[in-house]
């Protein structure tokens, strides 16, 4: 049995219960893409790309009063100890499902009737939390394609290790540890977007959970908002164009 | 990648012009026709790769990664190690890339790559058996592209050599019983030659050296030629329905070979940087 | 400095910030109604007009994706019917457009001022055409060549394929001689894709 809180109260990558791990995101790393975001939580490495609007392929699936959201999630082959092979897996594929889920309704997808938004993940390296930290990374990446959004979406996980709730799970807590409870919310809106659940806890440490993962995407948001506001007016000084 | 939804009148129009003015020896981006990109590479980014790779040709970008695990010999090489090279051009990467299996310019680019690495000796094969006929190591080589701006030849190529050169392996011995056991020690691969990919294209009567996508989407002909340090050329291919005539070919090689000796400092940099992170 | 630091970051708005109250502001571009809020659905700079009482934010993304009315678009016919043509586009307002979209062209002129009515071969399948953006109503492109720059700017023979010269408002085969109908652009075989 690993031994995941030392008896300092800290974990061992020497984080407290309520701290997230080091995070980066920048903005507009893809010449290509519409939008696009690079994320860096903890030794998790993704790449988020958005096409669209565009046309829809085949033209039958297009819907007259609103675009149609499409999202891959997808690793690498070497993003993973042992070699993943290329084609998605079911995991990859329900990760997509509610990934997509989790950012339509922050899109205001009637202003784009008869078209296709496109969001692609590409998980270069994966740690504990990859799909919280990619829907915040697609979030970023459709805020850069100019996508008509009504809120901005940003994810964490909470968890309980060792008997007690912490946040932001890396690999080795996700896998050892009793329960991960990865939430997406809109920070603005106060609305849930992703809810998934995995592994035993008391209804009081599940509220707990639940809260301090919310406090956890608010520093999140944070992070989301210097990386657009830094990629748009320029870092430091304002008034820069 | 693929060239579905391109207008075949747009490009030929766009041709045209590009054809004129490379008549005047320039092109789109102000390069020479003999000027390569700014190539940047950086290795060791993923940390849960044996070894790994990111490469920017121009805005072309691409990362490799490297896996060794141990697997059966082919039957017909039962004293060399296996090696796998892969890409994908990932949907990410371009308006015209499309989700789904390697379609046949991926799996093209994958194994002009490897053929360039496996001919150039450049890993030593035969040091990677651990019992001969039935184990040995298999390295695997996955490249992704992120971003598509012409020359995936060479920018996978600097990749994938990059990330194999870089990549190290806990080392591995057979005891007694004759189980795989693994040491403390880790250890570089078996490196012996370090290739360099250099692809030219043909527009019209002119030789371009590293075609964008741009210059890719009205090229008549494309050649890609590998070469090891001694100038000796050990891999290549010819690409798209166009020709090349036999003073091309020459004159290509040429241009590439010494191409290959600019390129190779390059690629010498990115992977000595490594070494001391 | 630390106060006007503070005011310009205020100005800076990503999608999902409250802007006004309805009470006080109508919303326009950039926002949307949210119970009793105005907010932000893009990053860019909120601009308020204390006269119009009204709030928008001024977008900083690079280009636009979709075509909008008033634009001019470069397009390839990929099929005609009847009194219709199917345009695929690619460039939009001179810049190239990947988004794949096709417009809907009428082949018939609203222009009545026009003298020439034969309207049957007004364009072929495969030419590049240039065009107007008229409509978009039921989120259909609908395009319009009826002005003078507007129209065919690139076509082959569609008896023998081969290179066309401008006669008046006719084309004729350099190579076969055939004669045919186009609404050609004012800059027809000196346009320049970018």
């Amino acid at each position: 049995m690993v031994e995941l809180i030392n008896e300092k109260g800290l974990r061992i990558d020497g984080r407290g219960v309520d701290e997230l791990r080091p995070l980066r995101i920048e903005v507009g790393v893809l010449k290509n893409a519409d939008g696009s975001s690079y994320i860096e939580m903890g030794k998790n490495k993704i790449v988020a790309a958005v096409y669209g609007p565009k046309e829809v392929h085949p033209k039958h699936l297009a819907l007259p009063d609103r675009s149609v959201l499409r999202c891959r999630y997808h690793m690498a082959p070497f993003s993973v100890d042992v070699r993943k092979p290329p084609q998605p897996s079911r995991r990859e594929i329900e990760i997509s499902k509610v990934i997509r889920e989790a950012l339509e309704p922050a899109l205001i997808l009637e202003e784009y009737p008869r078209t296709a938004i496109n969001i692609y993940l590409e998980v270069l390296q994966a740690d504990g939390g990859s799909r919280c930290a990619g829907i915040t990374a697609s979030a970023v990446a459709l805020a850069d394609a100019g996508i008509s959004m009504r809120d901005m979406v940003v994810a964490c996980a909470a968890g309980k290790i060792s008997g007690q709730v912490v946040i932001d799970l890396d690999d080795t807590e996700d896998k050892e540890g009793d329960a991960d409870l990865p939430i997406a919310i809109m920070p603005n809106l106060n609305q849930v977007t992703l809810f998934q659940l995995d592994g035993i806890m008391a209804p009081e440490e599940f509220e707990k959970a639940f809260n301090m993962a919310v406090s956890a995407c608010h520093q999140i948001y944070e992070v989301q908002r210097e990386a657009l506001i830094d990629k748009y007016f320029g870092k430091g000084e304002a008034g820069e164009e | 990648m693929s060239a579905v939804k391109r207008s075949m009148v747009v490009e030929r129009l766009r041709k045209d012009q590009m054809v004129e003015l490379l008549s005047k020896e320039k092109r789109l981006d102000n390069r020479g026709l003999l000027d390569l990109r700014n190539i940047v590479i950086e290795t060791g980014v993923i940390e849960r790769a044996s070894g790994s790779a990111k490469v920017q040709v121009g805005n072309t970008q691409v990362i490799a990664g490297v896996k060794i695990e141990t697997g059966e010999p082919f039957p017909d090489t039962p004293d060399k190690g296996l090696l796998v090279v892969n890409a994908e051009v990932l949907p990410l990467a371009s308006a015209y890339a499309e989700p789904g299996p390697p379609d046949e310019d991926a799996i093209e680019l994958a194994r002009v790559v490897d053929r360039g690495v496996r001919e150039s000796k450049m890993i030593d094969l035969s040091k990677l058996i651990l019992i001969p006929g039935r184990k040995v190591h298999a390295v695997f080589v996955d490249v992704n592209v992120l971003n598509v701006d012409g020359n995936l030849f060479d920018a996978t190529s600097y990749a994938t050599v990059a990330s194999i050169a870089t990549a190290k392996m806990p080392k591995l011995f057979v005891d007694q019983n004759g189980q795989i056991k693994r040491t403390e020690e880790i250890i570089p691969l078996p490196i012996k030659s370090i290739p360099v990919s250099v692809t030219l294209a043909r527009i019209g009567d002119v030789l371009l050296v590293d075609p964008t996508s741009e210059e890719e989407a009205v090229m008549d002909a494309r050649i890609t030629l590998v070469f090891d340090e001694e100038d000796n050329v050990c891999a290549g291919q010819k690409g798209q329905p166009g020709t090349l005539n036999f003073d091309q070919v020459k004159l290509a090689a040429n241009i590439a070979k010494v191409k290959a000796r600019e390129v190779r400092k390059i690629i010498l940099g990115g992977i000595t940087k490594d070494a001391k992170g | 400095m630390l106060e006007r630091h503070s005011v310009e970051r205020l100005k800076k708005t990503i999608p999902g910030d409250r802007l006004a109250v309805i009470e006080e502001f109508s919303p326009s571009e950039g926002t949307y109604i949210d119970r009793d809020a105005i907010r932000a659905t893009k990053v860019g700079v909120k601009n308020y007009d204390l006269k119009k009482k009204e709030v928008k934010i001024e977008v900083l993304q690079k280009t636009r994706k979709m075509a909008m009315v008033g634009d001019s678009v470069i397009g390839q016919v990929e099929a005609t019917q009847s009194n219709t043509a199917n345009v695929r586009i690619y460039y939009i307002n001179d810049k190239r457009s990947l988004g794949g979209f096709t417009g809907m062209l009428l082949l018939k002129s609203d222009n009545h001022h026009r003298r020439d009515r034969k309207k049957s071969i007004m364009l072929k399948s495969g030419d590049i055409i240039r065009a107007r953006v008229t409509s978009y109503t039921n989120a259909i492109i609908h395009l319009s060549i009826d002005e003078n720059e507007n129209g065919v700017i690139y076509t082959t023979c569609s008896s023998c394929g081969g290179l066309i010269r401008r006669l008046n408002q006719v084309v004729e085969c350099v190579d076969c001689g055939f004669v045919e109908d186009r609404k050609l652009a004012a800059d027809f075989g000196r346009a320049h894709l970018k």
